[in-house]
């Protein structure tokens, strides 16, 4: 039986902290995915994703509204993305190290099949990108995207509509670029 | 084949009918639209298809992620109960609060100083003793000492005048024939010890002579014994000025009647009170100290009798003695000059 978030909330509140392991299940992946194309680091974005889930935790006591936990978790992470945006400097990779991750060498089928769509829309302008992690990962609405970016709504449907026409673009060009369109769905290339 | 654009009216549409924001009659003209427009329906479907590229491409990406393990052995113990207290509200609210108290105190706190430090000493005759109980008194001495000293009729030889308006008084004091005046003691006509011949035994030393008494008054009578009168009032001068005093008046030779009866010279002078008693100090090295006389406005209001009981008894704090006006900045010596005993 699945319990919806607002039970599972107020089962952690009273003290079942294993009732935190089915939330995590439930979003970790989409927190994972937001967060790699906010920041362009999996690595990273897997370490914040983490330390998203721990504060979240520890103040799920002020969550004043359960049922709306998925979107006050989207929005920890996405303060620490934005905070990690800021303090982050500029990655150097030097070919002549040797230092590369030997994934970027040889990547494996499945990586290679993402990395030919992540780079691309990791190519996007950061307001670009908020909205699109927003809107396809964490699954918001307008209203909430408007109140987390602290705009109007008409202000997120605007920004999502160029978003969307600039990973057109985007996309046209690779598929220009290796003269065939990268497969959509879940029919992955192995 | 080149791709028509869409209409441009039409495209926030078009994104916002695939997010699910679009309004029942929004979708119903859209609907419409793209029944007759074919750019449009391309362009729907190119927006379609980029969506389930980025939700597909982020699902492989994420696939066999599992940090359920990881964060779970990351929690604390217990599930933390901050509530209402909780820190980050405690620290919104209660920081303001004792951020604004303590601003208060310490804005209290400089006022109180900087209204000491800027307010100009006009303590009331009566309250001048009391505050000789001040740790930060002149002289060394216990206040208990100096007040007994004080209290010595050896000491107090003589009742000053040192009323309000002590100027005028002082002068027809001084003016008066046959003592009871400045120099006149509570034993009446001469009785300043020195002029007696043998005042100069008696005299205290210098140490034990209480005009020290702090702050000092506004009325201060030296006697000096020295060589030349006449060059000793030069120099004592000279010491007015280099304490930034005013020389009221310089009398050589005293005109006659004045006391002490064998005083040659005589200067009049005003200083400032808290450079009385330094000045009496060099003062003295002029010559051999007959007299020294300080007089404690708190004294004027009282009868000579009950002087030193009084001395002993300081007016409670806040109390102010009945008719005691305001000290002068300004403190008024007189020196007296005499020659050498023959």
């Amino acid at each position: 039986m699945n319990r919806s978030d607002e039970e599972l909330v107020e089962a952690v509140r009273h003290g079942d902290q294993e009732s935190f392991g089915p939330l995590m299940e439930r979003y970790q992946r989409r927190m994972v995915a937001a967060a790699y194309h906010l920041v362009g680091n999996f690595h990273e974005a897997q370490d914040l994703v983490q330390e998203a889930f721990v504060e979240a935790y520890c103040s799920l006591s002020r969550l004043r509204e359960p049922a709306r936990f998925k979107g006050w978790l989207h929005g920890i992470l996405y303060h620490k993305c934005l905070k990690y945006l800021r303090r982050r400097k500029p990655a150097v990779i030097s070919w002549e190290s040797g230092e590369l991750d030997e994934r970027l060498i040889v990547p494996s089928p499945e990586e290679q099949w993402t990395r030919d769509l992540v780079p691309l829309m990791n190519q996007l302008p950061l307001p670009y990108r908020e909205v699109l992690a927003a809107k396809y990962l964490e699954d918001l609405s307008y209203d909430e995207i408007a109140a987390r970016l602290g705009t109007t709504v008409n202000n997120v449907r605007v920004r999502c509509c160029r978003a969307k026409q600039e990973l057109r673009k985007l996309i046209a060009q690779a598929e220009a670029a290796s003269g065939s369109s990268v497969q959509a769905g879940g029919e992955r290339p192995r | 084949m080149k791709q028509i654009p869409p209409c441009e009216e039409w495209i926030e549409k078009i994104s916002a009918d695939i997010d699910g924001e679009l309004s029942l009659p929004e979708c119903k003209r859209l609907a419409d639209h793209l029944a007759v427009c074919e750019a449009c329906r391309l362009a729907r479907q190119a927006f379609l298809q980029d969506r389930a590229h980025f939700v597909a491409a982020f699902d492989a990406v994420t696939q066999g992620v599992d940090l359920t393990s990881s964060v779970l052995s990351r929690l604390p113990r217990s599930q933390p109960r901050t509530g209402l207290g909780s820190p980050r509200r405690g620290r919104f609210i209660l920081r303001p609060a004792w951020f604004w108290a303590g601003a208060g105190l310490a804005v209290v706190m400089v006022g109180v100083i900087l209204g000491k430090a800027w307010t100009p000493r006009k303590a009331p005759a009566g309250e001048s003793l009391r505050l000789a109980s001040a740790p930060a008194a002149m002289d060394s001495q216990p206040l208990r000492a100096r007040v007994q000293k004080a209290s010595e009729p050896e000491a107090f030889s003589g009742k000053m005048a040192t009323a309000p308006g002590f100027e005028d008084r002082a002068e027809s004091n001084m003016e008066a024939p046959g003592g009871g005046g400045m120099m006149g003691g509570p034993g009446g006509k001469g009785g300043e010890p020195g002029m007696e011949g043998t005042g100069v035994k008696k005299t205290p030393p210098m140490s034990s002579i209480p005009t020290s008494l702090s702050p000092p008054s506004d009325q201060a009578q030296l006697h000096l014994q020295v060589a030349s009168p006449q060059a000793a009032l030069i120099r004592a001068e000279r010491l007015v000025a280099e304490y930034q005093g005013a020389i009221i008046r310089s009398e050589f030779p005293v005109p006659g009647g004045a006391l002490p009866p064998k005083a040659a010279a005589r200067l009049t002078c005003r200083v400032s009170r808290d450079q009385l008693t330094l000045l009496l100090e060099d003062l003295g090295r002029l010559g051999k100290v007959v007299s020294r006389q300080v007089a404690h406005p708190l004294l004027a209001e009282r009868p000579a009798s009950s002087e030193s009981a009084k001395l002993e008894k300081p007016l409670p704090a806040g109390k102010k003695s009945p008719g005691a006006a305001p000290s002068p900045p300004l403190a008024t010596l007189t020196v007296f000059f005499s020659g050498p005993e023959p």
